[in-house]
């Protein structure tokens, strides 16, 4: 960073009070023209807070020192009008939500008109076409057309491309981008990525780039700042601080990112406390507890006059697969693509329209509500959001008891000591049981529903993007968590993600969904190792490895959004033909 | 946008119809026999009889049900026990005057609640939207015979600014406006402390949103901020809002009609109770439903044009 | 190490955090203390009626008819010559048992109503649903008139009437969180755990979907209260000599240009009674509100 230009941004000594509690502390950094700079981080760490600042965007109760220069530029002093200058004109912005970053009561093009309008001369007329021809620089298809819409009517993707527009619309210094791809499907972040790569080689722009996901940190960066509890922990280019690591905090933070190939060679899952690849191979010779045939879920697409069904979303088309005893099948594939619907199917959370679950023996579909109640106590669930999961209002010892208590797997005399067996093995503590959820982390909570889950003594455990709210660090604990209870208890787990890195570590088999159909299963060596099937080549290509020196996504396919899988009413699917390529290892059929 | 119209006004039919339905069936469920609460306690049980036959009660219910429901399509609701004459005339000739007073009053309230509710919400925990909160409360806490007794008691007998009744004689515009000021202002404060609350809470929802932020990101000025990108959105929950209190509008009307002896539907209905003027309270009831229904109507039409959403579905 | 605690002590924790919340309520802002103080005056006032009122509220005496404020008669006397103070703390009674019966009716009726149409959904919750908003479109104090001018009136028919007024306010707040909650993950887990509907319902949804009904409960009172005075303003109250504070406006409005006192006291006894509600359920709102609080 030697040389007489000055660099675009340079943040010195910066400290965030709100309340008196400081939660970013003497930062400093910069950012050069037409350069990446990455700052990643686990949440709490001051990432956000710190790209709100440079805006100054922050509630009023902020309290900030230090400087912030633009160019040379103290930002800290400005006034008002001066700032809102600088916003949109000299420094933009893009956001997390796509969905809800656009406003939606106003048509999309004139949102991007607005940012010109209030930063340059030009007439309306010179604003609008410059937007227009924004519009085609971000690539929106049909430019024209879709100028005069209204946000509801783009996908999440699409959306992404207006904000992109609207922050480059008047070419600023510098553009901060705050998890800008995380809420976005693999194949769509490849593509968002890959335009703001190619738009900042144009404009020369420079950028700074929030974000928790390390490959991604590793596909763009030029350099990285590692933030941890406000501070700046680790600085350096992309090359040494991935290849050589020197705080203790990135190297376990690194430790603990998956990277997807990682597992080549090797069959089984793999902690990672462990150095060495698992050993066991898919237990093919196990006995199956599960047996997904032709499973059919619909729901009705209401509309018209009288909202009459007029068509249908195929959720899950004529999915087939078994799972056996201690085995991990994981089902990956992207938004929409039916996998949680599958697992929810399985225990008639909705309900399925044809064919059979064969669970311990019986049909799961064919039961009565009350034979159903007692099948269910075999098969579990673990949700996403551990902060949805677990009721608010009830203590976390009486929610791991109340299970146990209804299906007479404890009395109450016995119930105490079991809780607090629960709670030790999913490494809390027997006195947690007394308090409610919201004293509990993200990560401890995950693992209450765990135990919960455990204190019925089930033999199959669907996980549902379990761990994909987690923070890296936490994530990598809660997995190995899982892979141990899976060898004590001999668990099965259907594993639905759309993380394919972490997939890739649990799995003994995957299945990849797409349009609510399975389009390719096997053993995840095979799978991941040897994909037959297009789309599960796609998205294998888009996930961002999370090392410099493999920088894949220049050649990210640009392959369609996800399509529907809304059908006119009197749809009949094709028949799927499945090849097996290698022993286990099905793709389907092209047509 | 034609077809979302076709299926609110077709179902604004079919509310229409069941509230019709309900009216019916809620007067005869109820206990107490029209023709007794018609005649009164010390009726004899011929006179009673005989004022059955002449309500239709004796007949067969279902006949009185088409009976009814012919009726109230053909615009004959039956004839006053009070006045004799039919019951439609009586309600259309007082209409105006209630629609005027509330419409006035729905003015006033607007003109005063969103930009008071903005204010606030702006302002948030400082003194603009303690003040607000305060005067909007006591708006609200305050029933509306209450308000028009204090209102009486200041300005028409304390300082003879308006007159005590506002009987509608004076049908010059001057004189017209002199009889409704008081009773719309009674009613527009009121209905302006509803808007003004719930103009706040929309807006502080919206301006904690993302678009607000991403707005104030591209650097667009704080008051367009406001105005165009939050209050259009805010518009959303303050129309569905203002439907809904438009009942309460109705209600109070009654009040207010009554303090300032201003004729009216409240007035009608007030003297039919008195009277016992049973088929009169019918068709108030018919009535009242029909400008519900309306209402509703036109809520989910503005609703429509505000939210571009609603279109599509 | 301190024996885990759960189980019959459950009820006992949400009690806890319930009066947590009001308690931030009240230290929040002093408007709501305000409203509380006023309630509790009143009630009090309510309640000792017999022992301090300084007159019989029956009691008539002709020389005193439409006297002003005085010393004897702090807020003056009726047409009647009755005490204006004494009938307004008699008054008091009647308001307040109406209001908290009607609520306590409705919501009963309208939690249930809406805790089961929202859980279950589907074609039975259109249609319950559409009845209510059919109801709660209907101006209330109309549906009141309407229905006490048909029932008679007396104390059990205004309540019957008022909470019928309220049952559909109390179904639509009730079932929104439900519908809200249903889809939330403890929901799915407590069905993928094997728990019965009922269970689900009365055990998780129900403890979650108290506060916004509470809440609801002490604005609908104040409603119920303005309800009750403007029927008894239009004369659809029990009846006379028993003192309510609507009758008592409407007398006083009947003299007006007489005597402003007789008028005045009852409206603002009205006046303070309902804003004394109002301020509490804004509180309590504000407490549990979401948006505003200060846990993360």
């Amino acid at each position: 960073m030697t040389g007489t230009v000055e660099p675009v941004l340079a943040v010195d000594g910066l400290r965030i009070e709100f309340g008196g509690r400081s939660v970013v502390e003497d930062l400093s950094f910069s950012v050069d023209a037409g350069e990446t700079v990455a700052v990643v981080g686990e949440s709490g760490s001051g990432k956000s807070v710190t790209a709100l600042s440079i805006l100054r965007l922050l509630p009023s109760t902020a309290r900030m020192s230090g400087s912030i220069r633009l160019a040379g530029r103290d930002l800290l002093p400005l006034s008002e009008p001066q700032m809102r200058e600088v916003r949109g004109g000299q420094v933009s912005m893009i956001f997390q939500e796509p969905m809800t970053s656009l406003n939606p009561v106003l048509p999309v093009g004139f949102q991007v008109k607005e940012a010109l309008r209030y930063h340059s001369r030009g007439s309306d007329k010179d604003c609008e076409a410059e937007a227009l021809r924004l519009f085609d620089r971000v690539r929106i298809p049909d430019a024209k057309r879709r100028f005069n819409q209204h946000p509801h009517t783009f996908s999440g993707g699409m959306r992404q491309r207006v904000m992109i527009a609207m922050a480059l619309a008047c070419r600023p210094k510098l553009l901060i981008a705050d998890e800008p791809t995380t809420a976005l499907d693999v194949t769509v972040q490849a593509q968002i990525l890959d335009l703001l790569r190619d738009l900042q080689r144009e404009t020369g722009t420079a950028v700074l780039f929030i974000t928790h996901d390390m490959g991604v940190v590793a596909q763009i960066s030029d350099r990285v700042l590692v933030m941890r509890h406000g501070r700046l922990v680790e600085s350096g280019t992309a090359e040494s601080v991935f290849g050589a690591p020197r705080h203790p905090y990135t190297k376990m933070l690194l430790a603990a990112v998956p990277r997807l190939g990682d597992m080549a060679g090797s069959t089984g899952p793999r902690r990672f406390g462990e150095a060495a690849a698992g050993t066991k191979a898919p237990k093919l010779e196990r006995k199956p507890i599960l047996e997904v045939r032709d499973l059919v879920t619909r729901f009705p697409v209401k509309g018209g006059f009288f909202n009459r069904t007029v068509g249908n979303v195929h959720a899950v088309e004529r999915v087939s697969f078994t799972v056996r005893e201690g085995e991990t099948l994981a089902l990956v594939g992207e938004s929409g693509c039916g996998k949680s619907t599958t697992g929810r199917s399985i225990l008639r959370l909705v309900e399925p329209a044809a064919g059979s679950v064969r669970f311990d023996g019986e049909d799961i579909l064919k039961l009565d509500k009350r034979a159903l109640q007692a099948a269910r106590r075999k098969i579990q669930m673990i949700f996403q959001d551990p902060f949805g999961s677990l009721d608010p209002r009830q203590t976390v010892g009486s929610a791991i008891a109340e299970p146990m208590l209804l299906h007479g797997i404890a009395n109450k005399r016995e119930v105490r000591d079991k809780v607090a067996y629960l709670l030790q093995r999913v490494g809390l503590e027997p006195v947690h049981a007394t308090r409610f959820p919201h004293e509990f982390s993200g990560g401890q909570r995950q693992r209450l529903c765990i135990a919960r889950a455990l204190a019925l003594q089930p033999k199959l455990v669907i996980a549902d993007e379990a761990v994909s709210a987690l923070d890296v660090s936490i994530k990598a604990q809660v997995i190995d968590l899982l892979l141990d209870l899976q060898d004590e208890f001999n668990l099965a787990y259907l594993f639905i993600s759309h993380d394919m890195a972490v997939v890739e570590r649990v799995s003994h088999r995957v299945a990849v969904m797409y349009l609510g159909e399975i389009v390719e299963i096997g053993p995840r060596a095979d799978v991941i190792g040897n994909p037959r099937h297009d789309y599960t080549r796609r998205l294998l290509a888009a996930v961002p490895v999370p090392d410099p020196r493999r920088r894949t996504l220049d050649r990210a396919p640009l392959g369609e959004e996800l399509r529907s899988p809304i059908r006119p009413l009197n749809h009949t699917p094709d028949a799927r033909n499945f090849i097996e390529v290698t022993p286990g290892h099905f793709v389907q059929a092209s047509v | 946008m034609t077809a979302f119209i076709l299926k609110r006004i077709g179902f604004a039919v079919i509310t229409l119809f069941a509230v019709l339905t309900l009216v019916f069936f809620i007067v005869r469920v109820l206990p107490g026999d029209p023709a007794s609460v018609v005649l009164g306690d010390q009726a004899s049980a011929a006179s009673i009889e005989a004022m059955r036959q002449k309500l239709g009660l004796d007949q067969p219910m279902v006949f009185q049900y088409l009976d009814f429901l012919g009726g109230v399509v053909r615009g004959d609701w039956g004839v006053s026990m009070a006045t004799g004459r039919p019951v439609v005339a009586e309600v259309l000739n007082v209409l105006p005057y209630t629609i005027e007073l509330t419409v006035a009053a729905l003015i006033l309230g607007l003109a005063f609640g969103v930009p008071m509710g903005i204010w606030a919400a702006v302002n948030r925990n400082r003194i603009p939207d303690y003040l607000t909160r305060i005067v909007s409360l006591l708006g609200l806490s305050a029933p509306a015979f209450v308000s028009a007794v204090i209102l009486l008691l200041l300005f028409a007998i304390q300082f003879r600014w308006f007159p005590v009744i506002s009987s509608g004689q004076d049908t010059s515009l001057g004189g017209k406006l002199r009889d409704l000021a008081l009773p719309a202002v009674n009613l527009g404060l009121i209905m302006a402390a509803y808007i003004t609350r719930v103009t706040r809470s929309a807006m502080l929802e919206v301006l904690s949103q993302d678009y607000v932020r991403t707005a104030r990101a591209k650097g667009v000025p704080n008051n367009v901020v406001v105005w165009r990108h939050a209050f259009r959105n805010s518009l959303i929950p303050v129309v569905t809002v203002v439907g809904l209190y438009l009942g309460i509008l109705i209600g109070n009307s009654v009040l207010t009609e009554i303090v300032f002896n201003r004729p009216g539907l409240g007035k009608l209905i007030v003297g039919a109770l008195g009277q016992r003027d049973y088929t009169m309270l019918q068709g108030m009831m018919v009535i009242y439903t029909f400008i519900v229904v309306v209402v509703n109507l036109l809520t989910d039409l503005v609703y429509g044009l505000v939210d571009p959403r609603v279109q599509y579905r | 190490m301190a024996p885990a605690r759960f189980g019959q002590s459950e009820l006992g924790a949400v009690a806890t955090m319930a009066w947590r919340a009001t308690a931030r309520a009240f230290r929040m802002n002093a408007t709501t203390s305000i409203g509380a103080i006023a309630l509790l005056i009143i009630v009090l006032s309510a309640l000792l009626a017999p022992w301090i009122a300084p007159y019989d509220p029956l009691e008539q005496n002709i020389l005193e008819s439409l006297q002003p404020s005085s010393a004897l008669h702090w807020l003056g006397t009726d047409y009647y010559g009755r005490d204006t103070l004494s009938r307004i703390l008699y008054g008091a009674r009647l308001s307040l048992l109406i209001g908290l019966l009607s609520i306590l009716l409705a919501v009963v009726v309208g939690t249930l109503i809406g805790l089961v149409s929202g859980y279950f959904g589907g074609k039975l919750d259109i249609v319950i649903m559409q009845v209510m908003d059919v109801i709660l479109a209907f101006p209330s104090l109309i549906l009141g008139l309407i229905l006490v001018a048909m029932l008679g009136a007396s104390v059990t028919n205004l309540i019957l009437a008022i909470a019928f007024t309220a049952i559909p306010a109390f179904a639509r707040i009730a079932r929104a969180p439900t519908i809200a909650l249903r889809e939330r993950e403890f929901v799915q887990a407590g069905r993928a755990l094997g728990y019965s509907d009922s269970r689900i319902m009365f055990r998780h949804l129900l403890p979650n979907i108290v506060p916004d009904v509470l809440v609801m409960a002490s604005l609908w009172m104040a409603t119920a209260v303005r309800v009750e005075a403007s029927l008894a303003f239009i004369g659809l109250s029990v009846a006379p000599p028993t003192p309510t504070w609507g009758g008592m406006v409407r007398e006083g409005f009947e003299n007006i240009l007489d005597s402003y006192a007789l008028a005045l006291f009852p409206s603002l006894a009205v006046l303070i009674l309902v804003l004394a509600l109002n301020l509490i359920g804004d509180g309590l709102r504000d407490a549990i509100d979401p948006n505003l609080r200060t846990e993360s």
